[in-house]
């Protein structure tokens, strides 16, 4: 089509120029190969998924590894059909599932309310730095002992280990994000005679939101952390426990199958807290800063 | 007691505006300056009036009538590790209401300083800012503030964004409400009042800072830098547009600006400032003869030339 036509048309000749344009067959040659790819990448993955769990089969069922030592699929399938009957299965995922939320969701809450503090006094948070500093490198998992003696052998130190793993992290990172603010912006309300309460309320928070949604992401990944170490230090019921206890009797299937389930577990959790930035997003209030 | 009269000129008539009569005891002095400021305001734009009030020795304690910003031998300096800076020295400034006044000088020389320190986003170290007769403590709402860029909120509609001075300073209700919609509507954008700030032009965006400003009604705006942002086409469009919501909706401003031209085309005064310290260099009264007067006109009045060569030579900018 000659360009200069469009100086020609009216609005409505152009929209039917635009939409001649759009259905092209190069265009629809773009859109097939666009499609074309997408399509091969899920099947390429499905692929590996199928293939990895075949091979493992066959090779079990070929005796060329030691089903013993590696377990096999159907043997997981069987192990996870007994877990159900013996009603162990939902039990067992639930505590752990259940200790990894309650853990990431305080270690989120906790760590942007101390976040929040120390936005608020430049003094303490200069005054705490090297603590942070030291305290981000410790592996908190030195820590778990420690939590048992003081809280208890049970849930809540399994939590306690969690919360250590993530509340760091998300101080930093949250604080970081805080302090990263456009000054402008904080100069704009302050204009209108914003208080703190209101700059914080008003500007930092709100654009720091994407920051936390990151945080959320890093802490759902460091909780389960926390809470297999915490189940195999001390527990008697989750997926972590099922997996020290089946790793001490040998029972390989056992630890297979916990592992299985917590990777979905996992994923499907991960997955939730990229649907709920997705969901603020589409809602149109937070696009990326 | 103390009783006069005070005379103004207008063309070759003098006529008595009104009289006036100092008590020695300073609660009627202030009471009376009350109702006589009220006169006051009806003469607008004379730097004549202020003058004339001085004059007569009836400048209040807090300020001289009819000014609405007047800066008093205003100081500032910045501190940091590696020594002191003066920043600002000296400046005295006065701001008649409806008035627009531009303040031009080289970059760094303390333009932006002196709008906070109106603003009362910061403390001076010297000497005292005055905005319509009371001393600036602190940052008000009497005073908006435009920024380079627009600093739209993207997490807030339109809508959402020109409220926010509303909202901080407590006074949303349905009144002001009405009058935000109303400035939305008057200015084109009401269509847009669910909209994102990205989904909006550069312009629109620009325009939509300026209703949030006078959404809290400010009695002076202060423009900082506003249109340096924007690329040379769209700055003219915007200054335009902007100027003329500025004059419809009857505003004192206070541009501050390193565009020479700009500043000739939008202001009643011009105020030339020096490099750092800055200090106030010269004052320049602009009368351009154009029909109708717009930033765009004024570019093309004859005395346009004229204004800019002095200012640029006052300004002694070398490479």
């Amino acid at each position: 089509m000659n360009r200069g036509f469009l100086w020609l048309g009216s609005m409505k000749e152009m929209n039917w120029l635009q939409k001649d344009i759009s259905i092209s067959n190069e265009h629809k040659e773009f859109l097939k190969k666009v499609k074309i790819r997408k399509a091969s990448i899920l099947i390429a993955r499905g692929f590996i998924l199928v293939a990895f769990f075949a091979l493992w089969e066959l090779m079990a069922a070929l005796k060329l590894i030691d089903s013993f030592i590696t377990s096999q699929p159907s043997r997981i399938i069987d192990t996870l059909a007994s877990l159900y009957r013996e009603g162990d299965l939902f039990y067992h995922t639930g505590v752990t599932c259940f200790e990894t939320v309650i853990g990431f969701l305080l270690g989120t809450v906790t760590g942007t309310v101390i976040a929040v503090v120390l936005w608020w006094s430049e003094f303490l948070s200069k005054v705490l730095e090297p603590y942070l500093v030291v305290l981000n490198s410790l592996p908190k998992i030195a820590l778990g002992p420690i939590f048992i003696v003081w809280i208890g052998a049970g849930p809540s130190s399994i939590i306690a280990i969690a919360l250590t793993i993530s509340l760091i992290v998300t101080i930093l990172e949250v604080l970081n994000g805080f302090i990263s603010v456009d000054q402008e912006k904080i100069k704009l309300v302050r204009t209108f005679g914003a208080s703190r309460t209101q700059v914080l309320m008003k500007v930092v928070l709100p654009s720091s939101y994407p920051v936390i949604i990151n945080a959320l992401k890093v802490n759902v990944g460091l909780s389960w952390v926390g809470v297999i170490v915490g189940e195999f230090l001390v527990s008697k019921a989750g997926l972590g426990y099922l997996i020290v206890y089946g790793g001490q009797v040998f029972q390989l299937d056992l630890v297979m199958t916990s592992v299985l389930i917590l990777s979905i577990a996992a994923a499907l959790m991960y997955q939730g807290v990229v649907y709920l930035e997705k969901a603020l997003v589409k809602s149109g209030k937070h696009t990326a800063v | 007691m103390y009783t006069g009269e005070a005379y103004f000129c207008s063309g070759t008539q003098k006529s008595p505006n009104f009289s006036f009569t100092v008590y020695p005891t300073k609660l009627y002095t202030v009471l009376y300056i009350k109702t006589i400021t009220q006169q006051v305001r009806r003469i607008k734009g004379t730097g004549l009036m202020s003058r004339a009030v001085k004059l007569a020795g009836l400048g209040t304690e807090d300020g001289i009538l009819g000014a609405i910003v007047e800066v008093h031998n205003l100081g500032m300096k910045y501190h940091s590790l590696n020594g002191e800076v003066t920043a600002l020295e000296n400046i005295s400034l006065t701001v008649e209401e409806g008035e627009f006044v531009s303040i031009v000088g080289p970059s760094g020389c303390g333009k932006s300083t002196l709008l906070s320190l109106i603003a009362g986003l910061l403390h001076p170290t010297e000497g005292s800012v005055i905005v319509g007769g009371r001393q600036v403590t602190g940052a008000a709402h009497q005073v908006g503030y435009m920024l380079q860029k627009d600093y739209l909120f993207e997490w807030r509609t339109i809508f959402e964004n020109v409220i926010l001075g509303l909202e901080i300073t407590r006074t949303l209700n349905n009144a002001a409400r009405d009058r935000v919609l109303g400035l939305l509507e008057t200015y084109g954008l009401l269509e847009f009042k669910d909209k994102y700030p990205n989904q909006l032009s550069g312009g629109m965006r620009q325009r939509a800072a300026l209703i949030r400003t006078l959404a809290v009604d400010p009695q002076i705006l202060l423009l900082d830098e506003a249109f340096s942002a924007l690329d040379y086409q769209t700055r003219l469009a915007v200054a335009e547009d902007i100027y003329g919501i500025i004059k419809r909706e009857n505003k004192t401003a206070i541009l501050v600006t390193h565009d020479i031209a700009e500043s000739i085309s939008m202001a009643d005064r011009v105020v030339v400032m020096t490099k750092r310290p800055g200090t106030i260099k010269r004052f320049y009264s602009i009368s351009l003869t154009c029909d109708r007067k717009t930033p765009i006109n004024c570019r093309e009045a004859p005395e346009f030339r004229y204004y800019f060569n002095k200012i640029w030579r006052d300004l002694d900018i070398h490479v």
